[in-house]
């Protein structure tokens, strides 16, 4: 579970997320959907401790700052950064030991297979292109085995059989009760991820569904309904 | 924990085995020996020479250094750019369970293993050269690697994990800093100006009680003194003072509140030191007080198509600056003019060169040209935009126009180099016109033979190879005009020499234009 409560972040005079509260419930994959500038990237930050902030972001009801709270918490940001000097594998390896994770050689291997990195394990950080790093940062935060996933505009930059993938394993991860948090501009991709979306707009939500009571709608509908845009598209 | 003993471990030994690899390494190895081996020498020649010898010039130096480190640390830590964080590190450390105290001492163990190493090297170089015991070598490595880390370790927390004091608190720390080695340096030039300048007068002034007592920084230098020249009484009250305080400052940052404020500093700088570093990979200079420039609305018409678009552009791009094509750059250049020109005038160089005075500014100028690595201008933001090489023109033209502007700048640079030396040394508007040309003629020789070592060399020896290879380049035809124009000087006389310098090094230098120009053929080149 995830709890956001009254969440506040402050550029200088510049209110980036104004009083932003909302909750993705255990084993529901919650969406933030906004355009650029809107205040997604500045939560997800916020969220995994990466910016000062005011108001409470709570991990399966521990404080998200605590660390019990990151041991089950996983975190893939818009722009993946890799340790030069590592390898695939070991970049893995150091996850595993950081988060003292449970996670078997044959799983890490499978995660691997998925993401086409089995016969790139040997490549050092500084020699991947920006897809291989976001999809090694994919790895990464699955080796976690966590309870609470965060993913920044996670499609940018992958090949469409890396979005397939990261689609079913989002939809796996969900089924085996994690809690998934995406924030992304790009509608088509998570139409058939979501169970809650919250619109954004100049640091505020806008707008909250449930697709439980939405069933048919379409997320690009309840996206421009809100926003007032795209009639032109 | 475990994570970053594996991440320390895994990244030492792959960079050792891929410098291994690298014959750039090797190159680097010599040198970096030869270098220490020529220090070594020089330096030991020096203390005989000046009879400094001793423990009493040891601890000289080592108070001067004190002095000056200890504070400088604390700003560097308060403004919180002590630590070098890496874009990595925020991505996979940042977000770990590990505490956020934990993180900084993980960052921070290049600091101590940095302590470590001069606490090594003070005790091996006071054996040879001071003529300390081998036991207060041992003592002081001891104090330096364990007192000096925890010290380091505690400022570290302080600094950054504080999330008690307001950032008000840090800023008048840092004035405080400031303000107190102003008056350490201040003392001590007020004591050069009216005694007799001597190692024995700064001997005397970092002797005094006064400065033992002053906290930390002063009770350092107490130890420092009572290990290598004994107990004395203010030394003795200094060095239990800094035992005391470095165990109170010890628990109390163990104890301290941090849940990881410091993240979102440390994010930023991160993202600035990569800008840093790809700069540095690219041979651009940082101007570390440089901030985002605020542009201006401009226009530019423009009379040519194709290649001469690129001049057009950057005319445009400059008129937005508020300074136009000028910068940090210029305003050095005049400084460098009014040095050579305050300097020529004290040391009367006018009558000392005789003739060959006309060589003075060149010579100063092709050394500081020699040095520098130069500094980020339009022009080499060409080289990464994919429509420098689409635009259907000849490679030379692109290089003229993207180079273009550098000329200009380089005309105005030289005319602020040149004109208060020609003053001082009386030369002859001829002969400063020359001497502009010269400038004009050496900064291109830079720019074009620094494009074609990249073009030449491209990644086979590493940054530091293609620098070399650029110096080489740069000596070269350095060398070639300097043995023109002292044979044109012999047969012809020295003006002429001088002209046919730079015509020589004129010519070379489009030689390497024409050749440098294949890196606007294809985008690979830079690659």
């Amino acid at each position: 579970m995830l709890e956001i409560q009254e969440l506040t972040k402050k550029y200088g005079k510049y209110l980036a997320v104004d009083h932003v509260s909302f909750v993705v419930p255990t084993g529901q994959v919650g969406i933030l959907l906004g355009p650029n500038g809107a205040g997604k990237s500045t939560i997800i930050k916020s969220i995994a401790g990466l910016l000062r902030y005011q108001g409470g972001v709570g991990i399966e009801h521990m404080p998200a700052k605590s660390l019990e709270a990151k041991r089950v918490f996983a975190y893939v940001p818009e722009v993946p950064a890799m340790f030069d000097a590592l390898t695939v594998r070991e970049h893995i390896e150091y996850i595993r030991r950081a988060y003292d994770s449970n996670i078997t050689e044959e799983e890490i291997e499978k995660i691997l297979v998925r993401f086409e990195l089995e016969d790139k394990q040997n490549k050092l950080g500084r020699e991947l292109s920006k897809g291989m790093m976001q999809k090694v940062s994919i790895c990464c935060a699955l080796t976690i085995k966590p309870k609470v996933i965060l993913l920044d505009e996670p499609m940018v930059g992958l090949d469409p059989a890396a979005i397939k993938e990261l689609k079913e394993v989002v939809l796996e991860l969900k089924n085996q009760g994690v809690t998934v948090l995406i924030s992304t501009h790009m509608l088509e991709m998570v139409k058939e991820l979501w169970d809650l979306i919250f619109i954004m707009e100049k640091g505020k939500i806008i707008g909250t569904f449930n697709k439980e009571q939405e069933q048919d709608a379409d997320i690009e509908e309840l996206f421009f309904q809100m926003t007032g845009g795209g009639e032109a598209q | 924990m475990k994570g970053f003993i594996y991440l320390y471990q895994r990244t030492i030994i792959n960079r050792v085995k891929h410098a291994a690899k690298r014959p750039a390494t090797y190159i680097m190895l010599v040198f970096i020996v030869g270098y220490l081996a020529l220090m070594y020498e020089g330096l030991q020649v020096m203390i005989a020479e000046n009879n400094m010898g001793t423990p009493e010039s040891l601890v000289t130096i080592l108070s001067g250094i004190i002095l000056m480190l200890i504070p400088g640390n604390i700003i560097s830590y308060s403004k919180r750019k002590g630590l070098l964080f890496r874009p990595s590190e925020v991505h996979f450390v940042f977000s770990a369970p590990v505490s956020p105290k934990m993180v900084l001492m993980f960052t921070g163990v290049k600091s101590f293993a940095v302590n470590i190493l001069l606490g090594f090297a003070v005790a091996v170089l006071g054996v040879l050269w001071f003529h300390v015991s081998i036991l207060q070598a041992v003592v002081y490595f001891l104090f330096f690697a364990v007192l000096e880390s925890i010290l380091e370790a505690s400022l570290i927390i302080f600094c950054y994990g504080n999330e008690r004091f307001s950032e008000k608190f840090f800023q008048r720390l840092v004035i405080v800093m400031y303000l107190f080695m102003a008056i350490v340096v201040g003392v001590a030039v007020y004591l050069m100006i009216t005694g007799k300048p001597s190692f024995g007068l700064v001997q005397d002034y970092f002797s005094m009680p006064i400065i033992q007592l002053v906290p930390i920084v002063g009770w350092n230098v107490a130890i420092t003194r009572l290990v290598f020249l004994g107990a004395d009484i203010v030394s003795l009250i200094g060095t239990i003072l800094y035992i005391v305080m470095i165990i109170l400052v010890f628990f109390a940052v163990r104890k301290m509140k941090c849940t990881g404020a410091f993240y979102e500093d440390a994010m930023k700088f991160a993202d600035d030191y990569q800008k840093i570093r790809e700069n540095q990979k690219k041979g651009i200079a940082n101007v570390p007080w440089k901030k985002k420039q605020k542009l201006r609305q401009a226009s530019v018409e423009y009379k040519g198509a194709y290649a001469k678009a690129i001049y057009f552009r950057q005319i445009l791009e400059y008129k937005k600056n508020a300074t136009f094509i000028f910068g940090w750059n210029t305003l050095l250049c005049f400084g460098l003019g009014i040095g050579i020109a305050v300097v020529g005038y004290f040391n009367d160089m006018f009558h000392e060169f005789g003739e060959a005075k006309i060589f003075i500014i060149p010579g100063v100028v092709a050394y500081v040209t020699f040095i520098f690595s130069g500094y980020a201008t339009k022009w080499s933001k060409e080289l990464e935009n994919p429509y420098t090489y689409l635009i259907p023109d000849t490679a030379l033209k692109k290089v003229w126009y993207a180079t273009k502007i550098e000329h200009y700048r380089s005309f105005v640079d030289g005319i602020l180099v040149t004109i208060p030396g020609a003053i001082v040394f009386g030369l002859n508007p001829i002969l400063t016109i020359l001497t502009v040309l010269l400038y004009i003629c050496l900064q291109a020789n830079r720019l074009y033979f620094g494009m074609l070592s990249d073009a030449l060399i491209g990644n086979l020896l590493g940054n530091t190879g293609r620098s070399l290879v650029k110096v080489l380049f740069q000596g070269l035809a350095m060398g070639a005009g300097a043995m023109a124009a002292v044979i044109a000087g012999l047969f012809l006389g020295v003006e002429a020499g001088f002209f046919i310098m730079i015509l020589v090094m004129g010519l070379l230098t489009f030689a390497g234009a024409a050749v440098a120009s294949v890196s606007f053929t294809r985008m690979e080149v830079t690659d």
